[in-house]
């Protein structure tokens, strides 16, 4: 019993005493205390950001109204105006701006370019329908319809504006004492999953594929010059360090291309995946996400003084990315983040079919974040002492 | 004539974070020479190559290599030294072939690829490596000779004027070291490099034209091991083995006339140094038996650089080798 006794304790002795080493060893190295620190800060931030937050003009859905009823219905409303009306009141509640255009073709224009989210036209006959289930007599109630157009590739955005709409339809009913189906919004959601492809890849692959792309290619740049210990002989050649980072990034875009291809080749060959535009549009967007991820990947592996070091870095830097682009409910914050980047400009090119000039913004975001980090890698590398 | 100073190191003093690593360090290798610069854990070697190669920037004093500043002019150095990293996976890729390292090395000074592997081919077999399948084996799959001599012919591919190498002999069995410094005669002999050899190895000095000996950061001993050598007062030195040896034996030996000096070599096994006189082996054998001590063998040996700086170091320490009453002729 004595003896179990004592083993137990020198067992919580040496527990105790590796314990003690391994929280020495993360006191000393300050980075680990800034990862330590700053995840938690970063997540509990996205969780409690809504309720926080200050909205500005990218965290609404922009919905046009056209009015296209002339018909004659109620001679004391006119329910299109009225109805309209009651969307612009319910739009705030629903994080939504209500606006009139007139021109329908503008409208389909700017919705497929993403600058609004939704279109909702008041069609000929809405004011006549609904006076008609006005007349006391009438068997039943004759239904007045208004198309609405979503963006199909913007789930977030479609919530909004499904939630004004329904809001706004409530409320109108009740103000006006409609009591049955008089209003059915007919929903089109353009830019989105067709039905042939069954699943849904346009909104699926431009997420899952900027995801796979940064996060593949970082997992092997984070490690490519704290692993490469030859290096370090290398440099006392004529080869430079600025040298040595642009071989590195570079030859991890061609393996990013052979990556591409192998996804482009899984989603085409078994899951029929057509993108909306061009093929090459699709691969550009594709590779612009790849060097982000390669031109972090190095920064990483050049401020990391061991592997490891490099792995809590990806980690963190990955998991960053992910919680701004799944749980920030802020839409400048996550504009700004490469991830969210990537996902705009595949959306652009293979979802809307946008050509190259107007997916331009979150490409050139990208490339700028790219140079950002290609500088400060060739920076933080030629100050980095390295003997050999 | 005195020939050119390729390796020069004079007045050199390092701080790393306010602590002095070398101070006042001066040595120097001519044109073609071999230099050893020796010392223990912490003497400052490693350091004194990374000066060298212009890794570290001294605070005082003057470094030069192949004529070149290295502090002025570190990028006009690159082309002429290579360098031997002490451990062999810190200079060579491991998943790569011999040639492939060589090749791959030689492109950073733009030597063509056919080019450089004849020059890899040439250097391999001055190494001793001459099967063609070893070549083309990742490196990884070499022994840790193959794999030393690998890393000298990557730092040998450009044509360097002078090969610096950090503990080259470090971890190889006793006569890959030999092989291994042998080696390198060949290559000095072969190609005119100016060689050197950091290590804490003694013996590596007896291969080299002049040691320089680190002590703390300080040069304690520099010069020719030949003529350090020849410092050591004794005309011949005996290895002598014995059945049974205590310190009282030691002691007799020490006071025999003859001899001049003893340094101990195995557990029951002497380094006798004599006096110059006729048929010395003879006079000491009877000089022994007089004192009562019958050795089990005897070898005739030279007197070495090694045997210099043992009397000395043991000396230093304030016990004297060389007995009282018998100072060497």
């Amino acid at each position: 019993m004595t003896s179990m006794t004592g083993r137990v304790a020198g067992s919580i002795t040496r527990i105790a005493a590796l314990m003690r080493k391994e929280v020495e060893g993360i006191i000393k190295d300050r980075m680990a205390l800034v990862v330590l620190i700053l995840l938690p800060v970063i997540i509990t931030f996205s969780l409690g950001a809504y309720q926080f937050r200050v909205l500005t003009l990218a965290d609404y859905a922009k919905v046009a109204v056209i009015n296209q009823d002339t018909s004659i219905g109620d001679p004391d409303y006119n329910f299109a105006n009225e109805f309209f009306w009651e969307l612009v009141n319910n739009a705030n509640d629903s994080t939504c701006i209500v606006f009139l255009m007139n021109d329908e073709n503008l409208a389909n224009f700017l919705l497929w370019r993403g600058d609004i989210d939704a279109i909702v036209v008041i069609p000929f006959g809405f004011n006549s329908h609904l006076a008609s289930n006005r007349d006391p007599e009438a068997p039943i109630p004759v239904p007045a319809y208004i198309n609405v157009t979503l963006d199909g590739s913007d789930l977030e955005s479609q919530g909004k504006v499904i939630d004004c709409l329904t809001s706004a339809i409530a409320d109108f009913k009740i103000h006006f004492n409609f009591t049955k189906d008089e209003i059915i919004p007919a929903l089109t959601a353009v830019m989105g999953p067709s039905k042939e492809q069954g699943i849904d890849l346009r909104v699926t692959v431009p997420l899952i594929a900027p995801l796979l792309l940064i996060g593949g290619i970082m997992i092997l740049t984070s490690q490519c010059i704290v692993g490469d210990v030859p290096l370090r002989r290398l440099l006392l050649t004529p080869a430079s360090k600025s040298e040595a980072v642009l071989a590195k990034v570079l030859a991890y875009l061609i393996t990013s291309i052979i990556q591409i291809m192998i996804i482009m080749g899984i989603l085409s060959l078994i899951y029929q995946y057509q993108p909306l535009g061009s093929y090459i549009n699709l691969v550009l967007s594709f590779l612009c996400a790849s060097l982000f991820g390669i031109t972090l990947g190095v920064f990483i592996s050049i401020v990391s003084n061991s592997r490891l070091q490099a792995n809590q870095y990806f980690i963190f830097a990955f998991l960053t990315l992910v919680v701004i682009e799944l749980a920030v409910p802020v839409a400048d914050i996550k504009n700004a983040s490469p991830l969210h980047m990537a996902r705009e400009a595949i959306i652009n090119v293979a979802s809307r079919g946008l050509p190259l000039y107007y997916a331009m913004p979150p490409i050139i975001g990208l490339l700028a974040y790219s140079l950002v980090f290609l500088a400060l890698s060739i920076v933080a590398f030629s100050v980095k002492k390295s003997v050999v | 004539m005195s020939r050119e100073r390729f390796i020069e190191l004079e007045g050199v003093q390092v701080r790393v974070g306010g602590k002095v690593i070398l101070d006042d360090v001066s040595f120097y290798a001519e044109e073609g020479e071999i230099l050893a610069v020796i010392g223990g854990s912490g003497a400052g070697k490693t350091t004194c190559l990374r000066v060298m190669t212009g890794q570290i920037r001294p605070v005082k004093g003057v470094v030069r290599v192949a004529g070149i500043d290295v502090v002025r002019n570190r990028e006009e150095l690159e082309p002429l030294i290579g360098y031997v990293p002490q451990l062999d996976e810190t200079g060579l890729y491991y998943e790569f072939s011999s040639i492939e390292n060589a090749c791959l090395f030689a492109r950073m000074y733009g030597i063509p690829r056919k080019e450089a592997k004849r020059r890899a081919k040439e250097i391999l077999a001055i190494l001793g490596l001459r099967d063609e399948e070893l070549m083309k084996k990742p490196v990884g799959r070499l022994s840790g000779g193959e794999r030393k001599r690998v890393s000298i012919c990557v730092s040998l591919i450009h044509e360097p004027r002078v090969l610096l190498l950090d503990e080259p002999t470090t971890g190889l069995d006793a006569h890959l070291r030999v092989d291994v410094l042998n080696y390198l005669r060949d290559i000095n002999k072969q190609y005119g490099v100016t060689v050197g050899i950091v290590s804490h190895d003694l013996e590596t000095a007896e291969f080299c034209d002049r040691v320089a000996v680190l002590d703390r950061g300080r040069v304690s001993v520099f010069g020719e091991p030949r003529s350090l050598a020849s410092k050591v007062r004794a005309g011949h030195a005996f290895t002598v083995s014995f059945s049974k040896l205590n310190e009282s034996d030691v002691s007799k030996i020490k006071n025999v006339k003859i001899v001049t000096g003893v340094l101990q070599v195995g557990r029951k096994t002497l380094k006798i140094f004599v006096r110059r006189v006729e048929e010395p082996l003879n006079v000491l054998l009877n000089e022994l038996e007089r004192a009562g001590l019958t050795p089990v063998s005897v070898t005739s040996s030279s007197i070495t650089f090694t045997d210099y700086f043992r009397i000395a170091a043991t000396e230093k320490e304030g016990e004297s080798y060389f007995p009282q009453n018998t100072k060497p002729v």
